[in-house]
């Protein structure tokens, strides 16, 4: 594989770009190289989340029972509203994306801070839910002095079922917190006037992992929420 | 480190800050060395006193709960913090990019990043043995794990989980790097074999690792916590822990040995100075076995209570395997036939990891076949098995790696008849070491025992003596190494007459590698035939091949 | 390596018109999930939910994601993790489905077998099953919220099941 040195003919108006990092030939290759790479990270986290999801099918074919009678101590109308604010922050996230696409430092900033102002009202209702299930004996944490309580532990499965809930809404959660402290940075980035028509995969990205959270909740909404609304209630319902 | 004033990437910089903040990924490969290297010591050290308590039938120096907690301990530091990062996260990061013609990995600070993170979990794990040890095993199986050991469970876990995310990260970079730097000319196809290794090895590394990341998660919140994940007690399955295990674990052993097969590959085609034989084969065969291993894992639980329909599905897709396995097996074996075979260090080592993987590939499909597995499961057997596979096969690739770039990597000759003497020695220590527990192990010797019966000791000393050469085969390579580094003959840019582009330029290489990015018109592996003799380069060759 | 001309070329700007029809689809898919969780569709409750949820998916993925205009790996990529996990269901469901207690090869069942009625989640009858179960006749029926020490919640116990 002996090759000949020879140079290639640089794109050199592009190597004066102080937005091209030294090892790249020129934007293009370093836009499409930070979306492949967020692509597969947001590949990762899919599988991350995966085995939860797995593990959560496994233990719901083993106690269907239990896993609606766990379901039914969940506000279903709470946890739809909360869906509809998630989906709009996905909205306002890909305004963001699409401001900085036509080079609107402002637009980036407002459409991000709506982003986090409806990120923070998901996470205000998640924590007033969990405070909900505090309060209900519904918390499965035993070595934290939280016992498990409720009547509902009666049917086998149960608690099981609410170790999910909290270890994939908490996992969840965790990711959006995560986010925040992203946003916050991309803000910066922005105002340093990083930010260009040209080079914006910081925002893109950033809009690939807030999605990419949303589309968690898109399928955690149905699954831990929806599943026990059409069965009779098996014990202890709240609402 | 090179004395003949020409710069590199070695001594362009100095002092310890422009190591720790460097974004170079040969500089980065080198920091991989010193801290793989720091943990194939510490857990080397653990297997030699396995070896040795494991002399007489009954305890002699150490208690069963430490004993324990050194084989636990031995598994975890050799699995996640030697074998599964060692050869892509140092040589795939040295040559990756110079080997398609780039000047840095595609994101050089989260490749710095993730050498942090991989020394953040190794200190986790050193932490977790100066704190009293881990005693599950390496496998951290529930429930005892989750609810009865009463040792480090949750750091050993952590210090495994941390490091996963250096590996999803490496993973990350290799395929962007692989996808969006390769120079012009360097078609899919004509990327060294080496690279098509980091490749697959890399897809296992991004979708393999977080589910073993979420699963010893769980594990770690079932424990800390107090919540029912896995638990009986609280209802949970201690199989779907296995399942999400071996999920990971088995394809990690792909991840240790698919970039052992690229080099093999290398070394094979250099020291025959001929084309590799077959190379969409290979190039191919690693894809498959990166994908067919995630279909396999159930085959570590053939007699855990997994359903016996699920085990003969396992069983079948396992001997699978061995497919591409075996194409790789027939086209190195193909290249080297009629070629014209040197053997130096390099190539002895390559070698090694043919008969060692022969061996170590041929019992896993003995252990793949349902009924014989459960005879000889959590024997012996097994544990000969997979140390033929993971420390035979995959360390004698990673010596040959060290001893085939170490001249590209340092700029030094080492010299030749001691790494012989120790590519020999390795193999025959190695041998001695595990051929004797396939007997035990098929006599019903358990995996994890402090004791056993007195028939056993024979083959116990034998597999200890084994142990012991092998220590002293790797013990040689780490004193002339080093030596070479002060004393060694200055390395030509291509001491083998090698191709491929990392021995078009200077060694050591310059900080972006190129000076212009070149352009390959070349097919990979265009060796033609036997070196000319006389030529005042050969006889010079002739010297660093040490005849 | 590439030419293209790196803002026209290769990047899709989305309407603002556009992205709000998408999050529109969204939250009317999210209605429509509710209205199908509440309706009784027996064993397809849980498939229709999982459709519905693919496809707001699809939508975010396709149109948020841009992954309608992006390049063809970008594409694979973005359906790799589904593929990868379901080698990991697949497995582990046949697993845990042929382990059944009455099979003459299941040695091992799961705690909760015997409490298993069903794999239908909409039947949510736990029966005494007589031989064990010293609690099963209590929670069949929504009037099980008497249970004694129970409190506060005895207002509305039916009013969730709003699809019956
Ligand atoms: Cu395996």
């Amino acid at each position: 594989m002996v090759s000949s040195s020879a140079a290639v003919a640089g794109h050199d108006d592009h190597h004066h770009n102080p937005h091209l990092a030294h090892h790249f030939e020129d934007l293009q290759q370093q836009r499409e190289s930070h979306a492949l790479g967020m692509w597969l990270f947001l590949a990762q986290e899919f599988m991350f989340f995966g085995g939860m999801f797995g593990a959560y099918t496994i233990y719901r074919y083993f106690y269907p029972v239990g896993w609606m009678a766990g379901s039914q101590q969940l506000n279903v109308t709470i946890g739809a509203a909360n869906t509809v604010v998630l989906l709009c922050s996905s909205f306002t996230m890909a305004m963001a994306v699409r401001a900085a696409q036509l080079g609107s430092k402002k637009g980036v900033i407002q459409q991000i801070l709506l982003t986090m102002f409806f990120g923070s009202v998901f996470l205000v209702v998640k924590y007033f839910e969990y405070y909900e299930k505090f309060e209900h004996g519904l918390m499965p944490f035993s070595t934290l002095g939280l016992e498990f309580t409720n009547v509902v532990k009666e049917v086998p499965g149960a608690q099981l079922f609410f170790s999910f809930y909290f270890g994939m809404t908490g996992m969840h959660a965790l990711h959006m917190v995560i986010g925040f402290g992203l946003f916050v940075w991309v803000i910066i980035h922005t105002l340093q006037g990083k930010v260009t028509p040209e080079k914006h995969s910081v925002v893109e990205n950033m809009g690939l992992y807030w999605h990419f959270v949303d589309i968690v909740w898109i399928f955690l909404f149905p699954l831990l929420y929806l599943l026990g609304l059409n069965g009779e209630p098996v014990i202890g319902v709240h609402h | 480190m090179s004395s003949d004033g020409t710069l590199n990437y070695l001594n362009v910089t100095h002092g310890l800050k422009s190591w720790l903040l460097t974004l170079d990924h040969k500089r980065i490969g080198i920091l991989y060395l010193i801290g793989v290297s720091m943990f194939f010591a510490v857990g080397g050290l653990f297997a030699l006193l396995l070896r040795v308590e494991l002399l007489t039938p009954e305890p002699w120096f150490i208690e069963s709960d430490t004993y324990n907690k050194f084989f636990t301990l031995h598994g975890v530091v050799m699995t996640f913090f030697f074998l599964i990062p060692s050869i892509p996260a140092i040589f795939g990061n040295f040559l990756v990019p110079i080997m398609i013609g780039a000047k840095d990995m595609a994101f050089p600070k989260l490749n710095l990043f993730s050498w942090y993170v991989y020394m953040v979990g190794g200190f986790l794990g050193v932490g977790a043995i100066a704190l009293g040890g881990v005693d599950t095993g390496w496998t951290f199986y529930t429930p005892y794990s989750s609810g009865y050991a009463s040792s480090q469970v949750i750091l050993a876990a952590s210090a495994a989980f941390v490091a996963g995310f250096s590996s999803i990260l490496t993973g990350l970079n290799f395929i962007v790097t692989i996808h969006k730097m390769r120079a012009p000319g360097m078609t899919w196809f004509r990327m060294p074999l080496f690279v098509w290794g980091h490749y697959a090895t890399a897809l296992i590394m991004i979708l393999g690792t977080p589910v073993i990341a979420v699963t010893l998660l769980l594990l770690m919140l079932e424990r800390g916590l107090g919540i029912g994940i896995f638990d009986p007690k609280l209802g949970g399955d201690p199989i779907l822990f296995q399942h999400l295990f071996w999920f990971y674990s088995h394809p990690a052993v792909y991840i240790m040995l698919l970039p052992g097969m690229g080099v093999i590959s290398e070394i094979i085609s250099c020291f025959s100075r001929k084309p590799i034989f077959g190379y969409n084969f290979i190039a191919f065969s690693s894809l498959a076995i990166a994908i067919l291993g995630f279909l396999v894992w159930g085959h570590h639980m053939f007699t855990s209570g997994q359903s016996v329909y699920t085990g003969v599905v396992f069983s079948l897709l396992t001997m699978a395997v061995a497919v591409p396995s075996a194409i790789k097996v027939f086209n190195w074996t193909a290249t080297m036939f009629k070629g014209s075979v040197s053997f130096s260090a390099p190539m002895l080592y390559a070698l090694g990891f043919i008969a060692l993987f022969l061996v170590g590939g041929l019992t896993g499909v003995f252990l793949a076949t349902l009924g014989l597995d459960i005879h000889v499961h959590d024997t012996y057997f097994v544990v000969a098995h997979f140390h033929f596979v993971m420390v035979g096969a995959t360390v004698s690739a990673y010596l040959g790696a060290l001893h085939f770039w170490w001249p590209k990597m340092t700029g030094r000759m080492y010299p030749q008849t001691p790494a012989r003497v120790s590519a020999l020695l390795t193999l025959f220590g190695f041998v001695l070491a595990f051929l004797p527990q396939f007997v035990l192990g098929y006599l019903g010797m358990p995996r994890r025992y402090h004791t056993y019966p007195d028939e056993f000791q024979l083959l116990h000393v034998f597999s200890t003596a084994g142990a012991s050469v092998l220590g002293v085969g790797f013990l040689i390579p780490a004193i002339y190494l080093v030596w070479s580094l002060f004393f060694g003959k200055l390395a030509p840019a291509n001491p083998w007459f090698a191709k491929g582009l990392e021995w078009d330029i200077q060694s050591p290489p310059t900080t972006f590698n190129f000076e212009e990015t070149p352009i390959v018109k070349e097919e990979p592996y265009a060796y033609d035939g036997p070196l000319p003799d006389n030529s005042e380069e050969v006889l010079k060759a002739g010297e660093n091949y040490g005849v | 390596m590439g030419h293209a001309a790196s803002d026209e070329h290769g990047l899709h700007v989305s309407s603002v018109e556009f992205n709000l029809r998408i999050l529109a689809s969204l939250i009317f898919l999210t209605f429509l999930t509710y209205a199908t969780a509440s309706m009784d569709l027996g064993y397809f409750d849980t498939p229709v939910a999982l459709l519905i949820a693919f496809g707001k998916t699809t939508l975010v993925i396709l149109y948020f994601m841009h992954v309608r205009w992006g390049s063809d790996y970008v594409k694979i990529l973005s359906v790799t993790g589904f593929v990868f996990l379901i080698f990991l269901f697949a497995f582990t469901l046949v697993d845990v489905g042929s382990r059944a207690p009455e099979q003459p090869w299941g040695k091992y069942t799961w705690p909760g077998a015997a409490h298993r009625t069903t794999m239908i989640p909409s039947v949510p009858v736990v029966t005494g099953h007589g031989e064990h179960d010293a609690h099963g006749d209590e929670h069949h029926a929504p009037s099980s919220t008497h249970s004694p020490g129970h409190h506060e919640d005895k207002e509305a116990p039916g009013s969730h099941a709003q699809g019956h």
